[in-house]
């Protein structure tokens, strides 16, 4: 048995149905990114776990025990919100020694901890500030040792870093890591992005519209999707129809949606014949640059795909070129219609 | 040279807005502290010093003080305590109670208190009824006292304060609840650690609404008790529009004192504030 | 709770209703006390001078303020100080230590304030000051009066002119409400008129005092019908105020 489970997880608000049968197992030690669209039921099953919502139906385990319908808290649950939950009455380090005094500590031990969870993230100089006085970032630090410093069985992160800016975001994404790792504490993280997701995580579960769509190691997730949503949320493939791949191949597969990563493809303005490959014609419509990489957007007999090259001067094509793509056949990978 | 005549234009547009608050708040204030230290034209200190040495008017302000203090801080914690279950209320039966809430307050004054007397007065119906099945709490209920006066106030308080207060139950976000809850902490220990120091400014502020509008009352006791109990605001109407001889110096006096009270009020509930606005 | 709030509401209007109540249940019900009331004229004309003495002084007031904040937010933002300080200060001082100020600084000073009703409606304008102050100010700054007021300048209009034809009509959902409220406050003042005006100008307020007495029946009836004017008052609030956010929600 895993660490933390949830069996057949069902949960409604009233009519909606949010998640739908949820069965999940996380490792001692090992952080899970639950990601997936925003009204997915990511948020709804971590609070689920935290006791913040009802289990209405399935139950949930920790540490082998049954906490399904456990007091929320009894459960020994560190959380931190996406913004705005520090107590704005309180310095922070009051904030932080809340927990261990409902813990009955004494005093020299809570002032030992509030300095090792302060010099953890870093804020030592931030000791009598109120919440008000500091940052973003540095109150989601500030709520994130909140979460650990009483020594809680599972750490969970509900969008931590949505309202915090890209770069700051990237810095606290690797502190997170890090912390984590160090204290080697299982923690269940939800996002909404796949970068994020990737950077992060041990295994990705990935929802859509209450239901897991796929679990698995980010590479996993990225190089092998199983599903056609996981296929076009994670890695931005091209998701083709059956009568689109003839249309471009000329090869008929099975009725199944085919998903093509757009690096796979491959752009040349002489045609070249490659072993286990397709090759065929087609015309930029448009190219767009994201940093290092160059996508065109091309049109092959009538079908729209997406193909990404390095930026290097000599492979830069002008809209309306006409220009030969080749792509290996053990990267068409074949994709569910649904999560089974 | 262009913008100095516009500006003289102007002072044209400010001139409505000036007389009144010239003729109608500043001359007569000043003209009320010049006179509360005049008596019979000579300058004195005659006026406060009678007020502070004659019972009557110590018992006045006494008087004043416990109506004003126990209503609003009664008030207060009933005002509460509805705000806090509206504020978890939601749909119809939340829209009928702040209905109910509006219509409430704007019921004050002499209908309200005639709406007592038909149900507590001499012979009001409760009274009446008590009497016929021989409930005597009731049957004997003294409307025209200090205690039985109480329960207007205490009604008057309570309509307001809780429209006041509902907006400052929203200050308190859920993710605070939730962050303590998985801490292990109590509903009670949230409430008075976090709940309430987070919502003092909003508190104080609606202290302040109903202090002043308690120890302002006039309809209420005037209809009820008149002269046979003293209150602040019913002697100073008295000095000015009395049957009896009018003094506006003793008035003016007592209006100052009642200002005073009033500032010191305001003054230590923003003292207060200032202690728990951090951050 | 509710029931506390509701009890004298319910009493007063079942008492209205009654012939006569002298033990448990009232021995019969009747609309003889409507009648005798709506057509009692004492009670009516109150009715009537306690909307007129109300309404003037509102109006007044607003137009004051309009105009003087115009000047502050055009010409002389440095004022904006002073002039909220002036118009709050009544917020402190309460309606009887405002009349009888008054009253002792002008009464019998033989000119044109000396008179009752003239006195009256000026100390109720001080009065509604504050609420009508805040209620023009929000509005003005909700709808950036200094932006739109430029931007009309370009446009080739002058100041006072787009003043009077674009800002006012915009905050005017807004001006209603204040203006409303501030009259529901006059419309059900007594403690003011008793000091200032008591013989001379008798509203449906002072009417009921002067009656306190007398036929409570007939009375519990008056009171229904203050309550139904201000019921309507308050309906007429909540409607602008909420026909305001679908505004802003469209």
């Amino acid at each position: 048995m895993s660490y933390i489970e949830f069996h057949n997880i069902n949960k409604y608000f009233g009519e909606n149905h949010v998640l739908r049968g949820i069965d999940l197992g996380v490792e001692e030690g090992e952080l899970v990114t639950l990601l997936g669209p925003s009204g997915c039921g990511k948020s709804t099953l971590l609070r689920c776990l935290a006791g913040l919502e009802e289990v209405q139906e399935g139950s949930v385990y920790l540490e082998g025990n049954e906490i399904t319908h456990m007091d929320a808290r009894l459960r020994r649950i560190g959380m931190v919100f996406q913004q705005y939950s520090l107590f704005p009455n309180m310095t922070v380090a009051q904030n932080l020694a809340f927990g261990l005094k409902i813990q009955k500590m004494k005093k020299p031990e809570i002032e030992k901890n509030v300095d090792e969870a302060l010099a953890l993230v870093g804020l030592e100089e931030k000791r009598n500030a109120y919440p008000g006085q500091l940052s973003g970032g540095q109150q989601q630090r500030v709520a994130l040792a909140r979460a650990i410093i009483t020594r809680p069985k599972v750490l969970l992160l509900d969008e931590p870093l949505s309202a915090i800016d890209a770069k700051l975001r990237r810095n606290l994404q690797i502190e997170i890591r890090k912390i984590q790792k160090d204290l080697n504490i299982t923690t269940i993280f939800v996002t909404h992005d796949q970068d994020e997701a990737m950077i992060m995580s041990d295994r990705i579960c990935l929802l859509n519209e209450g239901r897991i769509e796929q679990i698995g190691t980010p590479i996993e997730v990225y190089t092998a999707p199983k599903t056609r949503f996981a296929a076009g949320f994670i890695g931005n493939y091209n998701v083709i129809e059956p009568e689109e791949f003839e249309k471009i191949t000329g090869e008929r597969r099975e009725n199944r949606v085919i998903a093509i990563r757009p690096e796979t493809i491959a752009i040349s303005r002489e045609k070249a014949e490659r072993p286990d490959s397709y090759t065929f014609e087609g015309r930029v419509i448009e190219s767009r640059s994201r940093g290092s990489v160059l996508r065109y957007m091309l049109d092959v007999n009538g079908v729209e795909l997406s193909a990404d090259t390095l930026f290097r001067s000599f492979s830069i094509y002008e809209n309306g070129t006409r220009v030969w793509l080749s792509l290996e056949k053990r990267n068409c990978l074949t994709v569910e219609e649904q999560a089974v | 040279m262009k913008k100095l005549r516009k500006v003289r234009g102007g002072v044209l547009f400010f001139l409505p807005l000036a007389f009144i608050v010239l003729f109608f708040e500043c001359v007569p204030l000043v003209s009320m502290i010049v006179k509360s230290f005049l008596d019979e034209g000579s300058l004195t200190l005659n006026n406060y010093l009678q007020i502070f040495q004659k019972p009557v008017y110590l018992t006045a302000i006494r008087n004043s003080l416990w109506v004003t203090l126990t209503s609003t801080f009664l008030g207060l914690v009933i005002d509460f305590f509805l705000a806090m279950a509206l504020s978890k209320d939601t749909g119809r039966s939340k829209s009928l109670y702040l209905s109910l809430l509006n219509l409430t307050s704007t019921f004050s004054g002499v209908p309200l208190t005639i709406a007592f007397i038909t149900m507590l007065g001499t012979s009001g119906v409760f009274v009446l009824i008590s009497r016929a099945i021989g409930f005597t709490p009731l049957s004997s209920y003294n409307l025209y006292s200090m205690r039985g006066m109480f329960i207007i106030y205490l009604y008057f308080q309570i309509p307001m304060g809780t429209l006041l207060l509902l907006p400052v139950f929203d200050k308190v976000r859920k993710e605070w609840r939730e962050a303590a809850t998985l801490m292990n902490a109590g509903s009670l220990r949230f409430w008075i650690q976090i709940g309430i120091p987070v919502m003092m400014p909003g508190i104080l502020g609606t202290f302040n609404m109903l202090f002043s509008n308690a120890i302002a009352a006039y309809s209420t006791p005037y209809l009820l008790v008149n002269n046979s109990i003293s209150l602040l605001p019913i002697k100073i109407v008295d000095m000015f529009v009395g049957d009896v001889r009018q003094r506006p110096g003793l008035g003016s006096a007592l209006s100052i004192v009642l200002l005073g009270i009033t500032m010191l009020q305001i003054g230590l509930t923003n003292l207060c504030k200032k202690h728990f606005e951090k951050g | 709770m509710a029931g506390f709030l509701l009890l004298p509401l319910i009493t007063t209007l079942v008492y209205s209703f009654a012939t006569r109540w002298l033990t448990i249940l009232p021995e019969g019900f009747t609309l003889q006390n409507y009648v005798l009331t709506l057509t009692n004229q004492k009670f009516m004309m109150g009715i009537l001078r306690g909307m007129i003495i109300s309404v003037i002084p509102v109006l007044i007031t607003n137009v004051s303020v309009l105009l003087a904040l115009f000047v502050v937010i055009v010409y002389l933002p440095q004022m904006e100080k002073v002039v909220q300080v002036l118009c709050l200060i009544p917020t402190t001082i309460n309606g009887i230590i405002l009349a009888t100020s008054v009253l002792a600084t002008y009464a019998g000073s033989g000119t044109i304030f000396a008179n009752r009703i003239v006195m009256l409606a000026l100390i109720y304008c001080v009065f509604t000051l504050p609420m009508t102050y805040q209620g023009i100010r929000n509005s003005l700054y909700a709808v950036n009066t200094p932006a739109l007021l430029e931007a009309a300048e370009i446009l080739g209009y002058r100041k006072f002119h787009s003043y009077v034809t674009v800002v006012i009509p915009s905050i005017l959902p807004g001006l209603c409400n204040s203006a409303l409220m501030c009259f529901a406050g006059l419309f059900g003042d007594f403690a003011i008129i008793k000091i200032i005006a008591s013989s001379q100008y008798e509203t449906a307020q002072s009417y009921l005092y002067r009656n306190r007495s007398q036929d409570t029946q007939e009375l519990s009836a008056a009171v229904v019908i203050l309550l139904l004017i201000t019921l309507l008052i308050n309906y007429c609030v909540h409607r602008s105020q909420n026909s305001k956010k679908e505004r802003r929600e469209a």
